[in-house]
């Protein structure tokens, strides 16, 4: 367990969840989904937020990406609080949403031919031939998004979030539609990029081992109303690879996890 | 590529189709199908007064109209009126569908008129045209306009209603303002919504043709079809029909060709 405040010096990127809370009307029914939640992702940190099913990690992306507001409480990143979306949070989506009358190049690209971060012709070509070889879409630049798998969908929505630059990155159970083999394949690959691009990243995911494997720290989230339960720090040495997710601090680490996951949350063995 | 057709069983239980040429061979088997119980309709008598003509009756007859009447020309008319109308009337319908689409309290107010106007049969609103319209050619099409706006602005708003939401999200992240998420996403998600609603459109205006032609014209199939009627000639009225129904077919088909050119990166999910 280890404190959630941040102190490097270097708070820039850093999403801050202070106090939230949030509630949905379902037939009629209040329902609290977040309680006092409150929680840190230090610049340059990955840090993934699981917790059991309804607790609200979508919630907790949505409130950064902007598409939401909190109840109570509020969503910083850096020293601005989050009251819209803004290419400078990027997001990547569960249902990919990438654009299908786009080609694969054209998608990376959008971004960067809006208004708000419109860059010169030549350097959206390097942009996108960068991130084209870092996602492993060569050959790929001029498919439509029908001719591609879900894996490479997701890859090209990935690519699309990097290439407008954006402080942080938001994944929302990025992985969760692929197959297994395809999902270790594209953790291995998010894992690289990151270790390259060196940005703020939150990421929801149902997966304890894709959580521990890409994570620095894991925020795990109690049953509604869902507070946090515990952040845990994940040492396990970069880059990670195959490998990594056989060593005895992997499978404690899972452990450990999987036991938070399951076990009832009682109030004494909740951190705030 | 194969042309035997091979259906298999889809996730929802339905019958799949192979490929294209199975698709068309199955069409032309329904047209013969169509052809043979026509003929077994018409040799069986079972139609009394003056019968149902045999399908090489209809096809001599209307061989005689199309060399000795310029039954062509009466096609050309009305090929025109029902391109006209449904240009004009898709045309402003695409506007007010994205209103409708976008302002959910303006669609709540406008959606039971849509459903009201849309219901009404052309033919009823013939001699309103004529009071107000006159019997010109102009009067003639704003039936064709008024058919066709509201059979393409209900297609309009429903389907770019539909529109994934993620999609707008998406787009927003990445920056887009208003304008980019209409100009740049929006408009290409509606694209194949359009395409329906030229479709549609386009069969109501052939299913509306005659009754717009009632309004005083010299000549177009719907003519054709109600002079046959004044003077009881059977096999005419077959022919004027037929021909209705065929340039429908192939302008639905054309349009569909075009469609697959131009939203060639829509996932088909047949």
């Amino acid at each position: 367990m280890t404190s959630i405040v941040d102190t490097s010096p270097d708070r820039s990127q850093t999403i801050a969840y202070q106090g939230i809370g949030k509630h949905y009307e379902r037939g009629g029914e209040r329902l609290q989904v977040l309680k006092d939640c409150t929680f840190e992702i230090p610049t340059g940190e990955f840090v993934s937020v699981i917790g059991p099913s309804g607790c609200g990690k979508t919630t907790l992306l949505n409130m950064a990406a902007g598409f939401t507001r909190p109840d109570d409480g509020s969503v910083r990143v850096g020293d601005t609080e989050v009251d819209g979306p803004s290419p400078s949070r990027g997001v990547v989506f569960q249902q990919y949403a990438i654009f299908p009358w786009l080609t694969v190049a054209k998608n990376i690209e959008y971004g960067l031919t809006l208004r708000a971060n419109k860059r010169p012709r030549s350097e959206r070509r390097e942009i996108v031939q960068r991130y084209v070889e870092l996602m492993g879409l060569g050959g790929f630049e001029k498919a439509y998004p029908k001719e591609l798998s879900g894996g490479m969908r997701q890859r090209v929505a990935i690519a699309r979030a990097y290439a407008t630059d954006p402080s942080v990155l938001l994944m929302d159970e990025p992985f969760a539609a692929l197959d297994a083999q395809t999902r270790e394949f594209m953790q291995e690959m998010l894992h690289e990029t990151v270790l390259q691009e060196r940005r703020t990243a939150l990421f929801v995911t149902h997966s304890v081992e894709e959580a521990i494997f890409l994570s620095t720290k894991v925020v795990v989230l109690s049953t509604r109303p869902s507070r946090v339960r515990e952040v845990v720090d994940i040492p396990l040495p970069m880059p990670r690879t195959a490998e990594s997710r056989l060593t005895k601090e992997f499978v404690d680490l899972r452990g450990h996890l999987e036991h938070l996951l399951r076990t009832p949350t009682t109030d004494a063995g909740r951190t705030t | 590529m194969t042309t035997v057709t091979t259906p298999s069983s889809t996730s929802r239980g339905r019958v799949a189709l192979a490929n294209t040429s199975s698709r068309i061979g199955l069409g032309i088997l329904g047209a013969i199908i169509a052809v043979l119980a026509w003929y077994a309709v018409a040799l069986s008598g079972i139609v009394s007064g003056e019968g149902v003509p045999r399908p090489d009756e209809v096809v001599r007859t209307g061989w005689v109209m199309i060399t000795e009447q310029d039954l062509i020309f009466d096609l050309r008319v009305s090929m025109t009126r029902v391109t006209i109308g449904v240009a004009v009337g898709c045309v402003a319908a695409l506007p007010i569908g994205y209103l409708l689409a976008w302002y959910a309290p303006l669609r709540a107010m406008a959606e039971p008129l849509v459903n009201f106007f849309r219901a009404l049969p052309p033919i009823a609103l013939v001699p309103l045209v004529i009071v107000y319209f006159g019997i010109g050619e102009g009067a003639r099409i704003s039936i064709l306009i008024y058919a066709s706006f509201f059979a393409g602005v209900v297609v309009l708003y429903e389907g770019i209603s539909a529109i994934d939401p993620l999609l707008i999200r998406a787009a927003r992240v990445l920056g887009a303002n208003r304008w980019e998420v209409f100009s740049r996403t929006v408009v290409f998600a509606s694209i194949p919504h359009f395409f329906t609603a030229i479709r549609v459109a386009l069969g109501v205006s052939w299913a509306t043709v005659v009754a717009a032609e009632l309004v005083a014209a010299q000549r177009g199939l719907g003519t054709v079809i109600n002079d046959a009627a004044s003077f009881y000639r059977i096999p005419d009225m077959y022919v004027g029909i037929a021909m209705i129904g065929f340039t429908a077919l192939v302008m639905d088909l054309i349009l569909r060709l075009a469609q697959r050119r131009l939203t060639g990166w829509q996932e088909k999910s047949r």
